[in-house]
C-alpha cells in the first residue's frame, strides 16, 4: 500500500505562521510535524509515499528529498491551484496500484493503520473515514453511521455553538483507487464532502471508522503551541526529566533555578543571565533568549533573538513574529533589540561581501577616472542642449513598502529608495505630455514602462540613451555602495506598485508570485535580463530572469542547494562575466531607447 | 534531435531530449511551442523527464508560450521534474503558473473532458 501525504494546503488558519513555514514543517518538540506522520507510516510498512506540495514546496521537499535517510521513498506531486484532497489525488492517479492511505499533512494520531486497513478490507469499502469526537465549533461534520460503520448521509455544516459535540474527520482516510474514476478533471472536489455525497448519490457506501484516542490537528497556533506543551509534558514524565538541553546549547546557571515546569531546549541556542522561566518553553534551533527575559508556556521556533528583560507569555515566536495566543494576536516586529530573526553568522559569506563590495569599489572607480573626459563632455552637451541640471535624480524601489493587516496580524516593511544617479535626458517641464505616454508603452500595459519615442526626450538624450551612456553617472552610485555591479535593475515607484498591486494576470495565466521575487535581491546593474537585450524580452521573460537572478543572490540554505548553477554568478568569474556579457549587450544596442 | 514530438489523444507531447536546456536551445524551443500553438494545437505537454537543468532564459520561453496558449484558451502542462528542475519551479514560484504532472499518462488525463 502507498501513502499519499496532504501537504499543500496555505494553511489559512494558522497564519502569519504559515506564511513563514508550510503548515506540515512546525515544529512539534522541535523536529517538523511531518516528520511525525511520516516515521508512522513507516511503522506500518508504508514506505512509498507521494506528499502533495503547493505552499512553500521547497521547505518540504529540501527536508526530505528522495526520502532515502528516512528509510523510505517519497515523491512529489505539485498542485499549480488547490483544489481539494480528491482532486490532488486523482492527478497523480497512476502512482498508486489499489487501495491508498490519504493522511492530512496537519494531523498527529497514533492510530493503528493495520486495524484500519482490516476493517476497510473486511467492509469492502470504497472510502473509509477516520471519524473522531469532535469538541471544536468550527467545521462539523454530521454522518449519519449505521450499526455497521456505513456511512448512510452527510450533511456538513458550520457551527459556531460550543457545546455542539458530533464526529469530525481527522483527515485520514482509506482510499480505493477505483473510485477516483467517479472524481471530475481540474475540479474543486474534496474527500470528505464532495466525494462521500457523490458516492452517497451513486449508493455506494463509505464507512466511518471510529477513532477513540487522543489526536491532534494543528489547524490554528493556539493547536500547535498546545500540541506542544502537552507532548512536552508526557515525554518529561516519561523520563523523569524536567530540562532537556541539546548538546551544543547552553543555559546559565542562573536561569537554571528558576525552572519548575518541562523546558525543552534545541540546537546551538543560548539562554542568557536571570532569564526567568515562569511555565514550560520549547526553544528551537539557533535561539538567543538574552539576560533577564521571562518566558513562560511558549514556542520559540528556530532562528529567534529575545532580547533583554522581554516578557513572553503564552506565546509563539518565529524570527521577528510574535503571535500572541492570549490575545489571538500577531505582529511582525521590526526592532532587533526586543524580538528578532537570529542571523546565523557565516565567515565565509561575510568574506564573499567584503570582497564583492572591494571588486565594485575598485572597478566603479577606475572606470570613473577613465571615463572622466567623457562625463565633462556629456556634461557640457546637457547644458548646451537644453536648459535644467546635469543629472537626474531617480527613484528606485529597493524594498517596497508592505503593510498587511487582517483582523488576527499585523505585518509592516518601511519602503527602502535609492537615488539612482542619471544624465537628465529629458526636458525639466513634462507636464504637457503626461496623457499620451501610455499609449506608448512598448509592454503593452502591465507593470513596466518603457516608451520607444517619447517626446520629452532631448536630442543629446536620445543619443544618450540609445547608447545606454545616460546610465555612466550610475558608476557613482556602485562607489558610493547603493548599488552592486550586478543584481537587479531597480523600478520606479509606478512599475513597483504595478508588481506589487495588480496581478500581472491574463485570463487563466497569472506571474505575479515569480514578479514580487525580485524585490528579494540586490540592486545592480549587470544581471540576466540586462545581459540579455533587455527590452527585446516581453514583460514575462524579464520576470522570470529577475527572479532568478534575486534568488542567487540571497544567502539561504534552501536556495544554495538548489540554486547552485545560479550561485555560481557570485563567483569572482560568474561576476566578472555578467558585468562583461551586461557591457556587451549594451555596446550591441540591444533593447535601450 | 533536441524535442522530440508524439501525439496522443489529441494531445501534443514535447520530450526535451537534452539534460541542459538552457539559453542555446530556448529560441528553437520558443518558436517551435508558438509555431504549434499557431497551428491550432491546444492541449500541450511538455516532458522534461530527460532534463537535469533549465536556465531562467529557456523559463522565459515557456513562460510566453503559456502567455501565449492561455491567451487562446489551451493549456501547456509540464511533465517529469527531476528534483533540481522541480526546485527551480519551486522557488520561482512557476508551480503557480504551470499545472505540472508526474507522469505524462496524468497529464494526458487531466486533459480529458471528463
Amino acid at each position: 500500500m502507498k501513502g499519499f501525504i496532504l501537504g499543500a494546503g496555505r494553511g489559512k488558519r494558522i497564519q502569519p505562521l504559515s506564511n513563514e513555514l508550510p503548515a506540515p514543517m512546525l515544529p512539534i518538540l522541535n523536529r517538523p510535524l511531518l516528520l511525525y506522520i511520516i516515521e508512522h507510516l513507516k511503522k506500518f510498512d508504508i514506505r512509498n509515499i507521494k506528499i502533495n506540495l503547493h505552499h512553500l514546496p521547497e521547505y518540504i521537499d529540501s527536508y526530505f528529498e528522495s526520502g532515502e535517510s528516512f528509510g523510505v521513498e517519497i515523491s512529489y506531486s505539485l498542485e499549480k491551484n488547490l483544489l481539494g484532497t480528491a482532486a490532488a489525488l486523482k492527478r497523480v492517479e497512476s502512482f498508486f496500484d489499489d487501495t491508498i492511505l490519504v493522511h492530512a499533512g496537519n494531523c498527529l494520531a497514533d492510530i493503528d493503520l493495520t486495524e484500519l486497513l482490516y476493517f476497510h478490507k473486511i467492509k469492502k469499502s470504497p472510502i473509509t473515514l477516520v471519524l473522531a469526537e469532535n469538541s471544536i465549533k468550527e467545521l462539523t461534520a454530521e454522518y449519519n453511521v449505521n450499526s455497521s460503520g456505513q456511512i448512510i448521509k452527510s450533511n456538513f455544516r458550520i457551527s459556531k455553538n460550543d457545546s455542539f459535540y458530533s464526529t469530525i474527520p481527522i483527515g485520514i482516510y482509506m482510499v480505493e483507487k477505483e473510485i477516483l474514476k467517479l472524481v471530475p478533471n481540474q475540479t474543486q472536489f474534496n474527500l470528505e464532502t464532495d466525494l462521500i455525497n457523490l458516492l452517497l448519490r451513486e449508493k455506494i457506501n463509505p464507512y466511518a471508522y471510529y477513532f477513540k484516542k487522543d489526536y491532534y490537528r494543528i489547524q490554528n497556533p493556539s493547536d500547535l503551541l498546545n500540541a506542544n506543551i502537552k507532548l512536552l509534558d508526557e515525554i518529561s514524565l516519561d523520563q523523569n526529566m524536567l530540562i532537556h538541553l541539546h548538546d551544543s546549547s547552553s543555559i546559565h546557571k542562573s536561569a537554571v533555578t528558576s525552572i519548575k515546569n518541562p523546558i525543552l531546549i534545541g540546537d546551538n541556542s543560548h539562554i542568557g543571565k536571570n532569564v526567568e522561566f515562569l511555565g514550560q518553553a520549547i526553544i528551537g534551533n539557533n535561539v538567543r533568549i538574552d539576560d533577564a527575559a521571562v518566558i513562560s508556556d511558549s514556542l520559540i521556533l528556530d532562528d529567534t533573538y529575545v532580547g533583554k528583560n522581554i516578557e513572553i507569555k503564552n506565546s509563539i515566536i518565529y524570527k521577528n513574529l510574535h503571535l500572541s495566543i492570549t490575545h489571538g494576536y500577531s505582529l511582525y516586529l521590526n526592532d532587533e533589540f526586543i524580538i528578532s530573526e537570529q542571523k546565523k553568522f557565516s565567515p565565509l559569506s561575510t568574506v564573499k561581501k567584503i570582497f564583492f563590495r572591494i571588486i565594485d569599489f575598485t572597478l566603479s572607480l577606475l572606470a570613473l577616472i577613465l571615463l572622466s573626459p567623457v562625463f565633462l563632455i556629456i556634461s557640457i552637451l546637457i547644458k548646451i542642449d537644453s536648459s535644467g541640471s546635469i543629472f537626474y535624480h531617480s527613484r528606485r524601489i529597493r524594498k517596497p513598502q508592505i503593510i498587511q493587516k487582517t483582523e488576527k496580524w499585523y505585518k509592516y516593511q518601511p519602503e527602502s529608495i535609492v537615488e539612482y544617479l542619471k544624465f537628465r535626458t529629458m526636458i525639466v517641464d513634462q507636464n504637457q505630455y503626461k496623457s499620451s505616454l501610455n499609449d506608448l508603452n512598448i509592454y503593452n500595459g502591465g507593470p513596466f514602462f518603457k516608451a520607444k519615442d517619447d517626446p520629452r526626450i532631448t536630442r543629446i538624450g536620445k543619443f544618450l540613451r540609445a547608447t545606454s551612456l545616460d546610465e555612466l553617472p550610475l558608476l557613482i552610485n556602485v562607489l558610493k555602495g547603493d548599488l552592486s555591479f550586478v543584481g537587479i535593475w531597480g523600478l520606479p515607484q509606478k512599475e513597483a506598485n504595478g508588481l506589487q498591486s495588480t496581478q500581472i494576470a491574463d485570463g487563466d495565466f497569472e506571474i505575479s508570485e515569480t514578479a514580487k521575487i525580485r524585490f528579494r535581491g540586490n540592486l545592480g546593474l549587470a544581471g540576466y535580463w540586462q545581459s540579455r537585450g533587455r527590452s527585446e524580452l516581453s514583460a514575462e521573460e524579464r520576470i522570470v530572469h529577475d527572479a532568478i537572478q534575486s534568488l542567487s543572490d540571497i544567502d539561504d540554505k534552501i536556495l544554495s542547494k538548489h540554486l547552485s548553477e545560479y550561485k555560481k554568478s557570485r563567483s569572482v568569474k560568474g561576476y566578472i562575466s555578467l558585468i562583461l556579457d551586461t557591457v556587451k549587450s549594451v555596446l550591441k544596442k540591444k533593447g535601450s531607447y | 534531435m533536441n524535442f522530440i514530438e508524439q501525439k496522443r489523444d489529441n494531445v501534443l507531447i514535447e520530450t526535451i531530449n537534452i539534460s541542459r536546456a538552457t539559453l542555446k536551445e530556448a529560441e528553437d524551443f520558443k518558436n517551435m511551442l508558438i509555431k504549434a500553438i499557431d497551428e491550432g494545437e491546444r492541449k500541450i505537454i511538455v516532458d522534461f523527464s530527460q532534463c537535469d537543468f533549465v536556465d531562467s532564459t529557456f523559463l522565459g520561453g515557456l513562460v510566453v508560450s503559456l502567455k501565449r496558449m492561455t491567451a487562446v484558451k489551451g493549456d501547456i502542462r509540464l511533465v517529469g521534474f527531476r528534483p533540481p528542475v522541480r526546485s527551480m519551479f519551486e522557488l520561482t514560484r512557476m508551480h503557480k503558473v504551470f499545472e505540472a504532472f508526474e507522469s505524462v499518462e496524468d497529464a494526458v488525463n487531466s486533459f480529458a473532458s471528463k
